[in-house]
């Protein structure tokens, strides 16, 4: 049975299955099976409270850094299947299509597929490849409809969450249990057959509350959706890399579950568990002129169970240990990598005096992190097969109600790595409220984060073809007796928000970013022309900029513009710093509106500029409009919902985007149109 | 035309043609989240230590004037909070007590008096000082969705805004009914009336 066959098989046991409980749907009224009393306070709000700038719950016009707050609604709308397509519509935040399975994506630059300077997190946990550094986006156990918001935060933010949050944080944080009860089908295709299937049931019994999430995606290379012509970076070695076989393989098949569960003990008592796992097949990619053609296979489970108790109305604190497993099969370029990561982390929340509201926490974490080269042809290898990393932070943080109109901010952490130095971070921010309402509120602000090595640049080592090559490339790690250092990054910010009018809100951010013993690459050529690249902390940068938007809401719609200037200069000029700078002018314009109590319409736009990489990839990365246009009506006795829409309607994404460390790149397809059916019951 | 986009269309066309609307109740899905805060409140402020002698003792929840939550507290009727069950109870509005007798009128005050939380419908908007007169040194956190409700002398106001609920706070009014409001309900909450003199 064909791909497009099955897509439709889905959908139409979707929508048949539920015809039995329309009428029992439409005693229930919209049969969305939420539960109220499970909510949290922010939940019953449905009001952006963001956790992500400093672990305390702040209400989004008064968080102690830049931040953008997208929303489950935001995310339903857009029509989007994956992560970083919601990502590109952030102010701020560079996304890069690589390919129909890989992102390069980064908060204010320095981005790339192995971006590793902003900080992923799930409900507040790493999701991060220690081996790396980055996120596999693709990778991760999560369904789209099962995010509730997704904050992120423009600027150095360590002091909340430790190393790595250098440029930003970004936190996916998933609808709890207790809050989505009942079931919900969810299916997507387009017109390649692609699909995304997503069933979940929640449900609540006494003192449990859960939810269990299923899904399936299986999306077709960019060859069979009528893109993926191959572009070569280094036309010299095209006999070398044997380019005229490559084709595009960046299919991708991944199979999801993720569930949670929750435990209250009494009011002020809860215990959260969850586990997710994801099961994927990928084809491939080229990746230092080798292109393996086989098969990535990975599995990656994520797990977490926390205690939480109030013990008054002022304090609260909970006790968290996740753990995650990862393992890929990449032949070739590493046989196997896997690693496995367990963090133990516990936080307090009091009150210390009348004006102040106070955290202090720290968290544990070991790192056992496997490399395993099958045989002579894997071309990244590390110096060892097995490395075991620890972690240890602290950190205090302080919010001072100064006056109705004054509130400070303090935040520092402290981390010791095993494979560093111990580094610290900090946040100091005032904001200042102009009216009595806290409607118009100025903030400023210096924060400090660091940056660690990792495995990669630390212990890897890539070798072309496994011999000298004349104007070949050699990637070694540094000399024995040689370590890398932090990378460190100072910030000064400001920003405004206001309420203009009942309907319109208006945002502005500005910083300067100054970064220190970037980790970058110097090339030294020898007399024979070979040339040898070395993973370095090499010269600093500027980056300095800001975002600015502007909201108006009405109760038959809304409108949001953005305009983001991100500029980046390194001290040496062409530094390669493992990444790409950010695009420097970015413009952004989502649209809903509310047709009738049924139909929603909606539009997002994105401009890029082009960015000058400066040889950083053998092709620049070009300019691109992006346009979606989604149109939603209410079906099944209002218990589903019914989607068509075309994504880049301009059709202006195909273009072959080169990563860092990459020789070729290929055409991804642009215009698409899907459906998508829902049904709650 | 390619198989895709026909089983596109037919995706389509089998859920279009199942489309009937039913009118969302509006008003009935506001109370129920309102009905959620209510329970977030009580769980949120601290009574004095005579209110709620032992552990035995319920959390009152009284009602007073025509009752828009109809059935919105059904589901935490059994249920506890700070370790305590919650008890709701259901009052006329004041027109109704003015012509009860005086007994009557007595017996009300003083069951009001001895609840944890007033809520007072919108149905009383005029009769608000008085309600609040009746409860006044009974350390009862009083609760409304009307205009002017903390002006009034009300401690938590309930107001909607681009269609969502939020509260605001006279954290004066339950200072003096020795009432504690705990600090993530006045972080939360929209606005916050507060003694200048409190201030550093």
């Amino acid at each position: 049975m064909n791909r497009v066959m099955v897509s439709v098989l889905a959908l139409w046991m979707v929508s048949t299955l539920t015809s039995a409980a329309f009428a029992e749907a439409t005693e229930q009224g919209t049969g969305n099976g939420e539960s109220l009393f499970g909510a949290s306070l922010e939940q019953l709000m449905e009001m952006p409270v963001v956790v992500s700038a400093s672990r305390q719950a702040q209400k989004s016009g008064q968080v102690s850094a830049a931040v953008t707050v997208i929303m489950a609604e935001d995310i339903h709308r857009s029509g989007a299947t994956n992560i970083p397509e919601i990502l590109q519509f952030a102010p701020g935040v560079d996304v890069r299509r690589l390919d129909r399975q890989r992102y390069a994506v980064g908060v204010r630059g320095l981005f790339g597929v192995f971006s590793d300077r902003t900080l992923i997190l799930v409900d507040g946990r790493p999701a991060i490849d220690p081996i790396y550094g980055t996120t596999h986006w693709e990778n991760l156990p999560i369904m789209v409809e099962d995010i509730e918001r997704i904050e992120v935060v423009r600027g150095p933010v360590g002091a909340a969450w430790g190393a790595n949050a250098f440029t930003g944080v970004i936190n996916i944080i998933t609808k709890k249990p207790g809050t989505v009860n009942g079931a919900l089908a969810s299916s997507t295709i387009n017109e390649f057959g692609d699909i995304w299937t997503h069933l979940r049931y929640g449900g609540s019994e006494g003192p449990w509350n859960w939810r269990i999430s299923t899904g399936y995606n299986d999306v077709e290379d960019s060859d069979a959706a009528g893109a993926g012509k191959y572009v070569s970076g280094a036309q010299a070695v095209n006999g070398l890399m044997g380019f005229d076989s490559f084709a595009a393989r960046d299919w991708g098949r991944y199979a999801k579950v993720d569930t949670q569960a929750e435990y209250r003990v009494d009011d002020q008592t809860r215990w959260t568990f969850g586990i997710a796992h994801s099961s994927s097949q990928e084809g491939d990619y080229e990746f230092i002129g080798v292109f393996p053609r086989r098969d990535i296979l990975t599995e990656y489970t994520r797990m977490f169970a926390r205690l939480e108790h109030q013990y008054d109305t002022d304090t609260t604190a909970y006790i968290q240990w996740f753990g995650d497993y990862w393992d890929r099969h990449r032949r070739v370029v590493t046989d196997k990598t896997t690693y496995m990561e367990n963090d133990l982390e516990a936080q307090v929340t009091f009150k210390p005096a009348d004006d102040h509201t106070a955290s202090f926490g720290g968290n544990l974490r070991w790192n056992r992190l496997t490399a395993r080269n099958h045989s002579s042809l894997d071309e990244f290898l590390f110096d060892k097969s097995r490395y075991n990393e620890y972690w240890a932070g602290l950190f205090l943080m302080d919010r001072w109600a100064v006056s109705d109109r004054m509130t400070l901010e303090g935040q520092v952490r402290l981390d010791n790595y095993s494979e560093t130095t111990a580094d610290w971070s900090t946040r100091l921010t005032a904001m200042y409220a102009l009216d009595e309402q806290h409607e118009h509120m100025l903030r400023t602000g210096f924060a400090r984060s660091f940056r660690s090595p990792s495995l990669a640049t630390r212990r890897g080592s890539a070798s072309y073809l496994q011999a000298p090559v004349v104007g070949g490339l050699f990637l070694t790690r540094p000399p024995a007796g040689y370590e890398l250092d932090n990378e460190g990054t100072y910030s000064l910010e400001a920003g405004y928000s206001g309420r203009l009018s009942d309907n319109l809100w208006v945002n502005l951010d500005t910083y300067y970013q100054r970064m220190e013993r970037l980790i970058g690459v110097t090339n030294q050529t020898d007399m024979f022309g070979v040339t040898t690249s070395t993973f370095d902390n090499v010269d600093g940068a500027d980056s300095w900029g800001g975002e600015t938007s502007l909201t108006w809401k009405h109760q038959k719609g809304s409108m949001s513009a953005w305009y983001a200037y991100n500029a980046l200069a390194t001290d040496t000029f062409g530094q390669i710093t493992r990444s790409l700078p950010p695009s420097q002018q970015k413009a952004g314009f989502t649209g809903r509106w509310y047709i009738d109590e049924n139909w929603t319409f909606n539009t997002n736009y994105v401009f890029n500029d082009s960015i000058h990489t400066f040889a950083a990839v053998p092709v620049d990365p070009a300019s691109f409009s992006r346009l979606d246009l989604t149109l939603s009506c209410k079906v099944a006795s209002r218990t589903g919902e019914l989607m068509v829409g075309v994504m880049d309607v301009l059709n202006e994404t195909t273009d072959a985007n080169f990563d860092t460390g990459c020789l070729t790149a290929h055409e991804t397809p642009g215009r698409t149109f899907f459906a998508r059916l829902q049904l709650a019951f | 035309m390619s198989i895709k986009t026909y089983a596109l269309l037919a995706v389509a066309t089998l859920s279009l043609s199942s489309t009937s609307a039913l009118a969302e109740t509006k008003s009935g899905r506001e109370y129920d989240i309102k009905a959620a805060f209510v329970c977030k409140f009580m769980l949120f402020t601290d009574w004095p230590q005579e209110k709620l002698p032992d552990d035995s003792r319920a959390i009152v929840l009284a009602i007073v004037g025509n009752d828009p939550f109809e059935h919105a507290f059904e589901p935490v009727k059994d249920e506890s909070v700070k370790g305590r069950k919650i008890v709701v109870k259901y009052f006329k509005g004041w027109e109704a007590l003015k012509e009860a007798s005086e007994k009557e009128m007595a017996r009300v005050a003083d069951e009001l008096g001895r609840c944890h939380l007033l809520f007072i419908c919108r149905s009383e908007e005029k009769n608000v000082a008085s309600i609040l007169k009746m409860v006044k040194g009974h350390s009862v956190l009083t609760v409304a969705d009307m205009p002017d409700f903390l002006e009034s002398g009300g401690m938590i106001n309930l107001l909607l805004e681009e269609g969502k609920v939020r509260f605001e706070v006279n954290n004066i009014a339950a200072t003096e009914a020795e009432l504690k409001i705990g600090s993530q309900l006045l972080r939360l909450a929209k606005r916050v009336v507060r003694e200048e003199s409190t201030r550093k």
